[in-house]
């Protein structure tokens, strides 16, 4: 339990990312995803990831950041490209690999998948790594072994075009990934927020209410560590009265959420109506005007940004409509 | 002795480089009898009182050094081995604000959460009792809790952790919020159960007034630190070692010491916390004369 509460992935610093106008990185973040979409060829793509890199160097956020936001997603990441690989079936033919599934091979890896599910609770790191191994392992296995009497022969081609698909399509979700954490790393939530109400306000024309749903996003902001440090007090206070949150029967355990959830559902009440009556207080009026402490103003950097991103947003849209690129 | 810390440190955060380190509560040694002690615990906030409540209900788990809970220990070492039920149904911890911790349908059912989870026989009898202690009359037992007043639930939620019966029961500032009778109530309730029941009380308190009236021993801690343990009147003589940890004197040994000093009655003994105590004591100093 730390007292420090850090909500979000920001992290601080005062690299030029971090001072730019919260609009201009909304905007050229989504405008940046768009051109990547657009992008067809894979060298243009590695020249565009490139760009992001350069990017993300300038400003001073460790690399390690960067790698642990994929890492959720290495997985998927690779479930994609090995299927990818496997059934992309045009381009030369690269290698065939020839397995062999006989009945021996078969045990053995009904065997190990078995003793990987009993012992998987007790690896603490490298889950996901050690497991891929395990698989590798089988298929070795299949292509060396061949002793018992044979199941089924089957191979397994890999083509050019195939290996070329499938790395096009993970560097664009990583880059994916390294332009959204770009985003949430060099941007606090409430300046997100902020710039977002700016960027809405054309909205208010069309009698869309703006600045009621940003007000409930950047309350719901402000109360997120309120609720962690009051979730922790009930859960320390219904421990001392011997409630378990981790061991015990299922039914035993719903029954000890509920002890923590109904005081929640009561404090959270409390909070609201508590935060209502002082915004009353001090004259809140849902349509009112007001003016913000953060008066977003745009620099020289902010529409040199600007330029340079359309500028990348108009190339790739005319690379790709000229040359299909 | 029930509880024996020895040497007991504990830090919120603990950074990589262990010379950052910040400790909320450090290299503390205390016994504590599980029987007839009443103790205040004292200290400005952010000294570390609340952290040391909660170590001793195993809620935290210290850093270094270890706490002997009447022979179970609980340390970082054996972290995982520790019986927490065993340890939290001898010491019941009564947050600031219990009545946050009120959730059951009804006023009986709540009181009982605790017991029930103790596994704890004849639940609803011990209840029962917990809940006439505390003064919570018979017709509101089967009240939602959250339809009773803020006094009255309190009091229900102490009972629900008295009704564990529980040797030493901690409170971490209990008064706070209630109105002047509602404190006087909840302070004889618990002189009556350290009196009859010869349960250990300790209370974590700022209030001098309580320090002196109620407790036997003061503990006062700063910066995590015991700075001083032992017989309140010993503390309150020592004037300057209340001055530096911003304490204060009760409002009745103020008075005796103006009254002693204006009137120059040298043999007056000042350290009378109640007022009835020190209206005798000022009678027989002044001889049986008006007061």
């Amino acid at each position: 339990m730390n007292d420090k509460i850090v909500f979000g992935q920001y992290y601080q610093s005062d690299s030029w990312l971090h001072k730019l106008d919260p609009r201009v990185k909304i905007i050229s973040v989504f405008s940046l995803m768009i051109s990547l979409f657009i992008i067809k060829n894979i060298y243009l793509l590695l020249g565009f990831m490139f760009l992001v890199l350069l990017v993300i160097a300038s400003t001073k956020i460790p690399f390690v950041k960067f790698l642990n936001s994929i890492k959720m997603m290495t997985f998927v990441l690779l479930v994609t490209f090995v299927l990818q690989v496997i059934f992309r079936r045009d381009g030369e033919l690269l290698k065939s690999f020839e397995f062999n599934l006989t009945y021996m091979n078969l045990v053995i890896i009904i065997v190990s998948l078995f003793v990987w599910f009993l012992i998987n609770k007790y690896i603490k790191y490298f889950k996901t790594f050690v497991f891929l191994v395990i698989v590798l392992a089988l298929f070795i296995l299949q292509y060396y072994v061949s002793y018992s009497p044979l199941i089924v022969k089957y191979n397994i081609n890999i083509y050019s075009n195939g290996l070329i698909m499938a790395s096009y399509i993970v560097l664009r979700i990583i880059t994916l990934l390294f332009l959204s954490s770009l985003l949430t790393f060099s941007t606090k939530p409430i300046e997100l927020n902020n710039g977002l109400d700016y960027l809405l306000k054309p909205l208010q024309k069309l009698k869309v209410k703006t600045s009621i749903f940003t007000m409930m996003v950047s309350i719901a902001l402000r109360f997120i560590p309120t609720l962690i440090l009051e979730t922790e007090k009930v859960l320390k206070a219904q421990a001392s009265r011997g409630a378990d949150f981790k061991e015990g029967k299922l039914s035993a355990r719903v029954m000890q959420i509920v002890s923590l959830i109904v005081p929640m559902f009561v404090i959270a009440y409390k909070r609201a109506y508590d935060l209502a009556d002082a915004m009353e207080a001090r004259g809140y009026i849902p349509e009112g005007k007001r003016t913000s402490i953060y008066e977003l103003k745009y620099k020289f950097l902010d529409y040199f940004s600007y330029v340079i991103v359309f500028l990348i947003l108009a190339i790739t849209i005319f690379l790709r409509v000229k040359y299909a690129l | 002795m029930a509880i024996n810390l020895s040497k007991v440190s504990f830090a919120y955060y603990v950074p990589r480089k262990k010379k950052n380190i910040k400790y909320a509560v450090k290299d503390i040694n205390l016994s504590i009898g599980d029987k007839d002690e009443f103790i205040t615990i004292v200290g400005h906030t952010g000294s570390g009182k609340s952290t040391l409540v909660q170590m001793l209900n195993a809620l935290l788990i210290p850093t270094d050094g270890c706490i002997d809970i009447s022979g179970k220990i609980i340390s970082k070492k054996n972290e995982n081995k520790i019986k927490l039920k065993e340890v939290r149904k001898k010491i019941g911890l009564v947050f600031q604000f219990p009545e946050y911790q009120l959730f059951e349908e009804t006023v009986l059912q709540d009181v009982c959460f605790g017991p029930k989870n103790f596994g704890i026989t004849d639940v609803t009898s011990k209840a029962k009792k917990a809940l006439e202690l505390v003064g919570i009359k018979e017709d509101i037992y089967n009240e939602s809790p959250f339809s009773l007043s803020g006094g009255q639930m309190r009091r229900v939620a102490i009972a629900g952790i008295l009704a564990s019966e529980p040797n030493i029961l901690i409170f971490d500032e209990p008064t706070v919020g209630l109105d002047p009778l509602g404190k006087k109530e909840l302070l004889e309730l618990l002189r009556k159960l350290n009196k009859e029941e010869h349960k250990t009380i300790i209370l974590v308190t700022h209030d001098m007034e309580i320090v002196g009236e109620y407790s036997k021993r003061v503990i006062v801690l700063d910066n995590g630190d015991v700075v001083y343990d032992g017989d309140k009147t010993e503390l309150f003589k020592n004037e300057k070692l209340v001055k530096e940890h911003s304490l204060d004197l009760p409002n009745n040994v103020k008075m005796l010491k103006v009254i002693k000093e204006k009137l120059s009655l040298d043999n007056l003994d000042i350290y009378k916390y109640n007022t009835y105590d020190a209206y005798d004591e000022l009678k027989r100093v002044l001889g049986g004369n008006n007061e």
